[in-house]
C-alpha cells in the first residue's frame, strides 16, 4: 500500500505545471450586477477542464485552441455559455436565478444533483465561513442554515461552539454532529488549528436519506467540508490580510460600586469593622478590576494562496497565520497553517492528494466554573475598593499568601503569575485513487484513505505567591495527549441511462474506521528556585513526600467497521428513488449486540417538470421531497470515562496504603445497543416569479429510540448508583422554512433579503422513570430535555422580610408560604431554544457591497447561577450585586429582596424562578461591507484584483438575560464567563 | 448484455478482493478491550487478585465523602457530624458556603451532599461483597490462614460502613425495634435494575451486624501475617484490635453495655494508652507516631484528606472554626485548654488571630491537607467503657477510667473523687466531645444521648458567623437524614424518614 502511494504522489508530482504548447489562456472577471462573483464555476464544455473564480471574481483558464466556447455556472445564477472569440479576456456577466438542474448536493462519498436527491441538505459558501476571523470555523455557522442552531460557548480565542442538527436527540448519548473532511471523519469541535480560509463548501446533511449513508454515525447529522481545490490555468496568487481589534461586550449584570459597597457592608452590621474615616476614604476608590484583567484584543490574518494546474493535473497550495488575542489579558490563539492539494488524471486513473498540517498555541483562563481563583470571577467578586497592586510600592495587593482583605484571591496575580496553555499539532491527509473500468462506461472504483492526527501538549502552572499554592509550593500540571484516526473507503460505482428514461446509479462500499487515543502527564511541586517551568520542579521523595510528583495516564480504542450500498433510481428525469442500506459495527457497544442494520428511503417528484406546471410562468420551479429511515448513535465520546467506550463492567486502579489494588469502576452492560434515530421529512423546493423568489420548506419527525439512559439504581445493591442501558424516547419535531428574494435587481443595483426561521419542538416521549430532577433540571416524559425546575418564587413578605414562595394546595389552590420545599417546584421552559434563525440582505452598488446578518434565538430561558452568587447575602464580604441595597430592612418594607439572615426560616434559597431569566436575543452577527476596485482602476499595476473590507461580528446585541452576553450554553450559566467577542476587522484581498 | 454482467462480476470480484485486503481483521477495528482497566467478566482470577480488591474497599474511605473531603464538602464520617453539631461554628468572612445546607440544617432530601453521604459506604460494601463472593473459591489448604486475614477484614469493613449509614439515616438506635427502619443491610452484588432492596429494621440489622463482627473477630483471631506493621507509624489495616473497637462502639450504641465493656477492655488490653507524651498524640495526626492508633484511613501525598471541608489548609482558609465552647485562642477558657495535650494537637493560631482546626493539617510539619484519618483510638475505648459502666451502676470504675484517661491527656491534672450518676455521664460525654474533637462523633453522641443541640456564642452573631439556626429540638426530622431523593425515586421498596 505505502509503495503504491509513494509512485502515485510522485506521478501526481510530475504532472505539476506541464502545460500544452497550443494552449492559450483565457482570463477575465465574472460580475453580477456590478459585483464581482468569487466561486463561480469555468468550465470547457464536454470536458474537465474547469476552474473557479477568486473571491474577486477572477479566473484565469488554459484551453486548448480551437476550444468553441466556456459555460459559467454559480449556485443561485443563470448558468451561460460564452463563445471563445480572438479576445483573450472575456468578461461575463450572470444575472440571479436558481438552476436547479446545476446544484448539487455533496455527501461526502460523492456528489448528486439536488434535484434527483430527496434529502434535507443545506450548503454554506467557504466565503461565508472564512471571512469571520473565528479560531473556530464553527462559529460562523450561526444563522447560516435552517434546522442548525449554533451557540458559542466561549468567546476565548479557539472555543469551539456547540453546533446541533434539528436538536438534542440523545439525553446521553451524543447530540454532537459528524463532522467529515474530504471524505474522513476529523474530530468534532476541535477546530482550532483548522483554516477555514481553506474551504470551498460545507454541505449539511439533516434528514435520514443524506445521514442514512453515514450509518451509525450519521444520528446527529453531517457537516461535509469540501476543501478548494486548484483549476486548470496558469499559476495565480491569491493573497489576503486583516486586522481587527475585538472588545469586551455590555456587561448586564452589575456589580457595587465602591459607595454602594460600603454602604451595604454598613448595612449588614459593618463586618470588616470600618471606622468612619476608613469607610469615606474606601468610598473614594472605585476600582475597576474589568479594566485590570480585560483588553482590547488584536487579530492578525495572513493568508495566501497559489494555485494552478494543467489539464490532467491540478495544485492548490495555502500558507496561513492567524493571531488572535482574547479580551481577557494573556489569552489567545496563534496559529500556522499549510496545505496542498493535489488531483491527477492519467488515462483512466484518477489521483489526488491532501495534505492539512497546522499548528496552534492557546492561552487561555479558566471560564465556567464557581471557583474564587478564576480570574473571570475575581472581575465580578473583587471588591470595588481594593486594588490589583499597591500603588505605592507596585507590588501585588494580598496578605502575603495571595488573597485580598475579603479573602478573595487576588484575580490579577492569579491571570498574571499563572499560565495555561495548549499547543497543538493538527494533520489530516486523505488520498485517493480511482479507477475508471475501460470496458464500461459509468463502471469505476474508488478507494480513499485518510488519517486525522491531533497531538496536544498542554500546560498548567499556579505561581507559588497565588492563594491556596504556598501549601506545596506552586504547582505544573503538564499534559501530552494525541489521537490518531484513520478512515478507510473503498467503493465500487455504476451508473447508466437505460432507454432514456431510467437513470440508474449505485455504489457499493466498505469502510473501517478507527481511532487511537492516548494521555499521559504529571503534576510537579516545589518552585522554589524561581523557574517557572520544569527545571522548577522540586522532585519529593520519601522525606519529602509533599513534593512527589503526581503520575497519569490512559488511552482507548475504538472502530467500526461497515458495509453499505446506495442506489438511485431517476424516471423520465421527474421521478427519483434514493436508497441507503448500511450495516454497521462498532467496539463501542454491548460484546452480544454490536452490529446492526440501517436504511433510509427517499423520493423526489420534480412537479415543475410536469406539464401542466410548465405552461404556469410564476413557477420556474417547484420540487417536491420525501424521505425515512434510521440511523444510529454512539454514546459520546466527550467523556473520559471509559464506559463510553467499553461497556462491560470492569475494575479501576485504586491505590492504598502505598500499594496497588481494585476496585468496582463500572457496571457495564453487555447487551448495551445503538440508540436509534427514525426520521421522516418532507420538502418542498419553490423558484416563483422569474426565480425572485426561491426558498425551500422542511416538516420533518425525528424519533430517537432505545436511548442511551443511565438507570438509576439503589447503590444498596451493587454500589453502582446508575446502570447504562437503551431505554427512552425523544422526539424533535420541527418545521424549517428558508426563504431568498431579489427585491431590486437591475445592471446597477442588486438587494436581496434571505432568512431561515426553525421551529423545533423537542419532547421526551418515554423514559424508564419519569421526573428525574438534577439541580435546577428535570427530565419528565412530555416535557423538552434540559427543562427548568425550580421553586415559584413569590417575592418578600413585607411584616418580617422572609422569602415567599408559590406553592400549591391539595385542592389545587395557589398559596404564598414562608417554607421553601423541593416539592413545591414547577416545570418551565427549555434553554434549547425552539424558535431560531437567521435573516441575510445584501446591497450591492457598483464596486461597493454590504452584508449583513442578523439571527435570533427564541422561546428560551436559562437560570442564572451567576447572579446567584452575587445575590447570594452570605458572600456579602465580596462584591455584590447593587439589587441588593433595596434588601428588607424594616416591617412594611416593600421589596423584592428578602432580608439576609437566615434566622427564623428564611434560609436563602437558590432553587427558585428569581433566578430564571428569559434568554432570548436578537443579534447583529456579522456585518461585511466592502469595495472592489474595477479593472480599469487597477489598469496595468500587475494585480488582477483588489478589494478593500470591514467586517464586524456581534455589533449589536438585544437581551434581557443579566450576563456578558446571551449566547450561552447549557441550562445555567455557571459563572466566570468569557463571551463572545464584539470584533470589528479591517482588510484587504489581492489577486496576481 | 451477458458481456455486461461478466464485466460487472469481474469488477465487483476486483472491488471485494480490495476490500478483503483492507479491512485487517475483524478482531482488530471491533472486539477491541481496555488497555487501562481490569475487565470484571474474568477477575478476580487469583487470591492475589483478591487482596487487591481488599486494598480496593480501602481505597473507598478514602473517598471524598467517607473521609476525605473537597472544598467546604465531603468528610462525611470525619468532620461532618462535628459540623452538624455544636463543636465548630461557620465562618462569615472565609467560608465559601458549599456546606451551607447541611451546617444550617437545611439541608432536603435532594441536597447532593446527602446523596453522596448515602452512596460512598455501600461502594466499599459492594467492593468486600464481591471479595466475600469470590474469595472461598480460591481456599487451598495452604492458604487458609491468609484467607482467614483478607476475609476477616472484609467482614469488617462491611460491618464498619454498615453501622456508619446507620448512624446518619435510622431514627433511633434501639437495638431491638422492629418497627424503626435501619438501612438495608447488603450481603451480596448484584448488579441489575430489578434489583430494589428494602430497608431492615433495626433488630434484623443489627442482627447481621453483630454476625459480621463475630466473623471478623473469628477469622482475625487466626491469620497467616501481621494486619499492621508493628514498627510503622501507621496503622491502615482493620486488624483484631480494630474489630473489638467497632463491636464496643456498635454495642455502646445499641447500649449492650456488658458487651461494650468487654470489647473495649479486649481493645484496651491490645493497645493501651500512651501517658501524657505530647508527641505520640500529635504524632497520630500528622503520622510522627503511631501512638494510640487502632486502626487509621491512610492518606499519601496528593490524595487529598478530611481537613478540607473546615479547614482548607493549603490556603489557610477557615470554612469552620472551633466553637469558643470547647477552645479558645487564649487557652484558657472552654473544654480543652492550653495544659491539655490535645489543645496542641487539634488547633493553631490561625487567621485573625482565632484558632484553626489544625489536626489534618499534613504529615510532619506540611499544611498539604493529606493528613490520615483515625477512625478508632484508644482514648474512645476507655470512655465507652466509663460509660457502659456508670450506666450499670459501676461508678467507681467508670470514674477510673475517666480519670486515667484524663490524666493522660492533661497535665498536672487531678483525680476527680466523688462522681456518680447524671454528673458523671455528663463528665463521660464532655470527656468524649474533647477526646474525640473533629473525629465524626459530636453529632451521633448527641443523637443517641441528648438529642437536642443549642449552639454556642457564635450562633447568631452575623459579622462572624451566618448560621441562622441555632437550636435543633429533639423532635426535628433532621436527627435522621432523609433518604436521598434520587434513592426514592430508583427504588420503589425504599421508605422515607418520618418528616421528610
Amino acid at each position: 500500500m505505502k509503495e503504491k502511494l509513494l509512485l502515485g504522489v510522485f506521478l501526481i508530482f510530475l504532472q505539476i505545471g506541464f502545460a500544452y504548447a497550443q494552449d492559450r489562456r483565457i482570463s477575465g472577471q465574472v460580475t453580477s450586477a456590478g459585483v464581482p462573483l468569487p466561486g463561480v464555476t469555468v468550465i470547457v464544455p464536454g470536458s474537465t477542464i474547469s476552474t473557479q473564480t477568486n473571491e474577486n471574481g477572477n479566473y484565469s483558464l488554459i484551453v486548448q485552441s480551437g476550444t468553441p466556447s466556456l459555460t459559467f455556472r454559480l449556485l443561485g445564477f443563470v448558468d451561460r455559455e460564452i463563445s471563445i472569440g480572438s479576445s483573450d479576456v472575456i468578461d461575463v456577466v450572470l444575472t440571479s436565478g436558481q438552476t436547479e438542474l446545476s446544484e448539487v448536493v455533496v455527501t461526502g462519498y460523492g456528489t448528486v444533483q439536488k434535484k434527483k436527491f430527496a434529502g434535507a441538505t443545506s450548503s454554506i459558501g467557504g466565503t461565508d465561513i472564512s471571512r469571520q476571523p473565528f479560531g473556530s470555523f464553527d462559529q460562523g455557522l450561526q444563522g447560516m442554515a435552517p434546522g442548525v442552531s449554533v451557540l458559542a460557548s466561549s468567546g476565548q480565542p479557539g472555543a469551539n461552539a456547540v453546533v446541533r442538527i434539528r436538536g438534542n436527540g440523545s439525553i446521553n448519548g451524543s447530540n454532537v454532529p459528524l463532522y467529515i473532511l474530504d471524505g474522513i471523519e476529523i474530530s468534532a469541535a476541535d477546530f482550532a488549528t483548522i483554516n477555514q480560509s481553506d474551504f470551498e463548501n460545507l454541505e449539511i446533511l439533516k434528514d435520514a436519506v443524506s445521514t442514512g449513508i453515514y450509518g451509525s454515525r450519521g444520528a446527529n447529522g453531517v457537516i461535509v467540508i469540501t476543501t478548494k481545490k486548484g483549476s486548470a490555468g496558469q499559476l495565480k496568487f491569491d493573497y489576503r490580510a486583516q486586522y481587527g481589534i475585538s472588545d469586551f461586550p455590555k456587561d448586564r449584570l452589575e456589580t457595587m460600586n465602591s459607595v454602594q459597597k460600603v454602604d451595604y457592608e454598613l448595612q449588614r452590621g459593618n463586618p470588616y469593622g470600618w471606622s468612619p474615616a476608613q469607610a469615606d476614604s474606601l468610598r473614594d476608590v472605585d476600582f475597576n478590576w474589568r479594566d485590570a484583567l480585560f483588553q482590547t484584543g488584536q487579530t492578525h490574518e495572513h493568508t495566501i494562496n497559489a494555485s494552478g494546474g494543467s489539464e490532467t493535473s491540478t495544485f492548490f497550495g495555502s500558507l496561513s497565520y492567524f493571531n488572535q488575542e482574547g479580551v481577557v489579558q494573556t489569552t489567545g490563539l496563534e496559529r500556522y497553517n499549510a496545505r496542498v492539494n493535489v488531483d491527477s488524471k492519467i488515462k483512466n486513473w484518477r489521483f489526488g492528494l491532501n495534505l492539512n498540517g497546522g499548528f496552534s498555541d492557546r492561552s487561555t483562563t479558566a471560564e465556567s466554573n464557581t471557583s474564587i481563583s478564576s480570574p473571570l470571577n475575581a472581575a465580578r467578586w473583587s471588591n470595588p475598593y481594593e486594588t490589583d497592586v499597591v500603588a505605592e510600592t507596585g507590588d501585588w495587593n494580598h496578605d502575603g499568601v495571595g488573597y485580598l482583605t475579603s479573602g478573595q484571591p487576588n484575580g490579577a496575580m492569579q491571570l498574571f503569575l499563572n499560565y495555561n496553555w495548549r499547543k497543538q499539532i493538527k494533520g489530516i491527509a486523505t488520498s485517493y485513487v480511482e479507477y475508471h473500468f475501460p470496458f464500461l462506461d459509468g463502471l469505476y472504483a474508488r478507494t480513499n484513505w485518510g488519517i486525522d492526527y491531533t497531538q496536544n501538549e498542554l500546560a498548567t502552572y499556579n505561581d507559588p505567591q497565588n492563594a491556596g499554592q504556598q501549601a506545596r509550593d506552586g504547582s505544573l500540571n503538564r499534559q501530552f495527549n494525541r489521537n490518531f484516526r484513520y478512515t478507510g473507503t473503498t467503493s465500487l460505482h455504476y451508473a447508466t441511462v437505460i432507454e432514456e428514461d431510467h437513470e440508474i446509479s449505485a455504489g457499493l462500499y466498505h469502510e473501517v474506521v478507527r481511532n487511537d487515543y492516548r494521555q499521559f502527564g504529571f503534576t510537579g511541586y516545589g518552585f522554589t528556585n524561581g523557574f517557572t517551568n520544569e527545571t522548577g520542579i522540586t522532585a519529593g521523595s520519601a522525606s519529602n513526600p509533599n513534593y512527589i510528583p503526581v503520575l497519569s495516564g490512559t488511552g482507548w480504542q475504538t472502530g467500526i467497521m461497515s458495509f453499505f450500498a446506495t442506489v438511485n433510481y431517476g424516471y423520465k428525469g421527474k421521478y427519483y428513488l434514493n436508497l441507503v442500506g448500511r450495516r454497521d459495527g462498532s467496539s463501542r457497544l454491548g460484546i452480544n449486540n454490536r452490529y446492526a442494520n440501517f436504511g433510509s428511503v427517499g423520493l423526489t417528484w420534480s412537479i415543475s417538470d410536469e406539464q401542466f406546471i410548465k405552461d404556469v410562468d410564476f413557477i420556474n420551479n417547484l420540487q417536491l421531497r420525501a424521505s425515512y429511515g434510521t440511523t444510529g448513535n454512539t454514546i459520546s465520546t466527550t467523556s473520559t470515562a471509559s464506559d463510553t467506550y467499553y461497556p462491560i463492567p470492569l475494575f479501576g486502579r485504586a491505590t492504598y496504603a502505598g500499594a496497588s489494588g481494585w476496585s468496582p469502576s463500572q457496571a457495564g452492560n453487555l447487551d448495551l445497543g445503538w440508540e436509534t434515530n427514525r426520521t421522516a421529512n418532507i420538502g418542498l423546493d419553490f423558484a416563483l416569479a422569474n426565480r425572485r423568489i426561491s426558498g425551500s420548506v422542511d416538516v420533518y419527525n425525528r424519533e430517537t429510540i432505545d436511548q442511551f439512559y443511565q438507570i438509576p439504581v439503589d447503590p444498596a445493591s451493587s454500589g453502582f448508583t446508575s446502570i447504562l442501558g437503551n431505554f427512552g424516547t425523544l422526539r424533535n419535531r420541527g418545521v424549517e422554512f428558508a426563504l431568498s428574494g431579489d427585491v431590486i435587481r437591475n445592471n446597477e443595483f442588486r438587494w436581496t433579503i434571505g432568512g431561515n426561521v426553525t421551529y423545533n419542538q423537542n419532547k421526551i416521549t418515554s423514559l424508564p422513570q419519569d421526573s428525574v430532577i438534577s439541580g435546577v433540571t428535570i427530565l419528565a416524559e412530555g416535557r423538552p430535555v434540559n427543562s427548568l425546575f425550580l421553586v415559584p418564587y413569590a417575592g418578600v413578605n413585607p411584616e418580617n422580610g422572609n422569602a415567599l414562595y408559590y406553592t400549591t394546595l391539595e385542592d389545587g389552590t395557589v398559596d404564598q408560604t414562608q417554607v421553601f420545599s423541593v416539592q413545591d417546584k414547577v416545570i418551565y421552559g427549555t434553554s434549547d431554544a425552539p424558535w431560531f434563525g437567521g435573516i441575510t440582505t445584501a446591497f450591492a452598488y457598483k464596486g461597493f457591497d454590504v452584508s449583513a446578518l442578523l439571527n435570533f434565538f427564541s422561546g428560551r430561558v436559562m437560570y442564572n447561577n451567576d447572579r446567584n452568587n452575587l445575590t447570594n447575602p452570605q458572600y456579602f464580604f465580596d462584591n455584590m450585586s447593587p439589587d441588593l441595597l433595596r434588601e428588607w430592612q424594616n416591617p412594611g418594607d416593600i421589596t423584592d429582596v428578602p432580608r439576609p439572615s437566615s434566622s427564623g426560616g428564611n434560609a436563602y434559597q437558590s432553587q427558585t424562578t428569581r433566578f430564571l431569566e428569559n434568554a432570548n436575543y436578537w443579534r447583529l452577527r456579522n456585518v461585511n461591507i466592502g469595495y472592489t476596485f474595477s479593472k480599469a482602476a487597477l489598469g496595468r499595476s500587475g494585480i488582477n484584483s483588489l478589494r478593500v473590507f470591514v467586517n464586524g461580528q456581534n455589533w449589536w446585541t438585544a437581551t434581557k438575560y443579566r450576563s456578558f452576553d446571551p449566547e450561552m450554553t447549557g441550562t445555567s450559566l455557571t459563572g466566570a464567563q468569557y463571551p463572545a467577542l464584539v470584533q470589528t476587522t479591517f482588510g484587504v484581498t489581492v489577486g496576481f | 448484455m451477458n458481456k455486461t454482467f461478466k464485466t460487472i462480476f469481474i469488477a465487483s470480484s476486483l472491488a471485494m478482493g480490495l476490500t478483503v485486503v483492507q479491512s485487517c481483521k475483524e478482531s482488530d477495528v471491533i472486539e477491541l478491550y481496555p488497555e487501562f482497566s481490569l475487565d470484571a467478566i474474568s477477575n478476580p482470577s487469583s487470591v492475589e487478585q483478591i487482596e487487591e480488591v481488599l486494598l480496593g474497599a480501602y481505597a473507598g474511605f478514602r473517598s471524598a465523602n467517607y473521609y476525605s473531603s473537597g472544598s467546604g464538602t465531603g468528610s462525611g464520617w470525619a468532620l461532618m457530624p462535628d459540623v452538624l453539631s455544636d463543636n465548630l461554628w461557620e465562618t462569615a468572612n472565609e467560608s465559601l458556603a458549599n456546606s451551607r445546607a447541611m451546617a444550617d440544617w437545611v439541608f432536603n432530601s435532594n441536597t447532593g451532599q446527602i446523596n453522596t453521604i448515602y452512596n460512598a459506604p455501600y461502594s466499599i460494601i459492594a467492593t468486600v461483597n464481591i471479595i466475600l463472593r469470590d474469595i472461598d473459591g480460591f481456599a487451598t489448604e495452604a492458604n487458609q490462614l491468609r484467607i482467614n486475614r483478607l476475609k476477616g477484614q472484609a467482614y469488617a469493613i462491611r460491618a464498619l460502613a454498615h453501622f456508619d449509614l446507620f448512624r446518619y439515616f435510622a431514627s433511633s438506635y434501639d437495638r431491638s425495634s422492629t418497627s424503626d427502619l435501619a438501612v438495608y443491610y447488603s450481603r451480596e452484588f448484584i448488579v441489575s435494575t430489578e434489583q430494589k432492596p428494602a430497608r431492615h429494621n433495626n433488630a434484623e440489622f443489627y442482627g447481621f451486624l453483630f454476625s459480621d463482627l463475630e466473623q471478623a473477630a473469628s477469622l482475625l483471631a487466626n491469620v497467616d501475617a501481621p494486619i499492621n506493621s508493628s514498627s510503622s507509624m501507621v496503622r491502615p489495616f482493620i486488624d483484631l484490635t480494630a474489630v473489638y473497637a467497632l463491636q464496643a462502639r456498635v454495642n455502646l450504641y445499641a447500649q449492650n453495655w456488658a458487651e461494650a465493656e468487654t470489647a473495649a477492655s479486649n481493645a484496651i488490653s491490645l493497645r493501651p494508652l500512651v501517658n501524657l507524651d505530647q508527641a505520640a498524640y500529635s504524632g497520630m495526626y500528622n503520622q510522627t507516631s503511631a501512638g494510640e492508633i487502632i486502626w487509621n484511613a491512610q492518606f499519601e501525598s496528593g490524595q487529598s484528606g478530611p481537613t478540607f471541608l473546615v479547614y482548607f489548609s493549603t490556603a489557610n482558609r477557615n470554612y469552620f472554626r472551633p466553637a469558643f465552647e470547647i477552645a479558645t485562642a487564649d487557652g484558657d477558657e472552654g473544654l480543652i485548654q492550653s495544659n491539655d495535650i490535645r489543645y496542641d494537637a487539634f488547633f493553631k493560631i490561625g487567621t485573625g488571630g482565632l484558632l484553626s482546626v489544625s489536626k489534618y493539617q499534613g504529615k510532619d510539619d506540611l499544611l498539604d491537607g493529606a493528613a490520615n484519618f483515625v477512625s478508632f483510638k484508644t482514648g474512645e475505648l476507655y470512655l465507652i467503657r466509663a460509660e457502659a459502666r456508670a450506666m450499670t451502676n459501676q461508678a467507681a470504675l467508670a470514674l477510673d477510667d475517666l480519670n486515667t484517661l484524663r490524666a493522660a491527656r492533661i497535665n498536672g491534672y487531678v483525680n476527680e473523687t466523688a462522681l456518680s450518676g447524671d454528673p458523671l455521664l455528663d463528665a463521660i460525654a464532655d470527656e468524649r466531645r474533647r477526646e474525640l474533637f473533629g473525629e465524626g462523633h459530636r453529632f451521633f453522641d448527641l443523637k443517641r444521648t441528648t438529642r437536642t443541640i443549642q449552639r454556642g456564642s457564635t450562633c447568631g452573631n452575623v459579622g462572624l458567623s451566618p448560621t441562622g439556626n441555632c437550636t435543633l429540638p429533639s423532635t426535628a426530622r433532621e436527627w435522621a437524614l432523609p433518604i436521598p431523593e434520587a434513592v426514592m425515586n430508583a427504588n420503589e421498596n425504599a421508605v422515607q424518614n418520618a418528616g421528610w
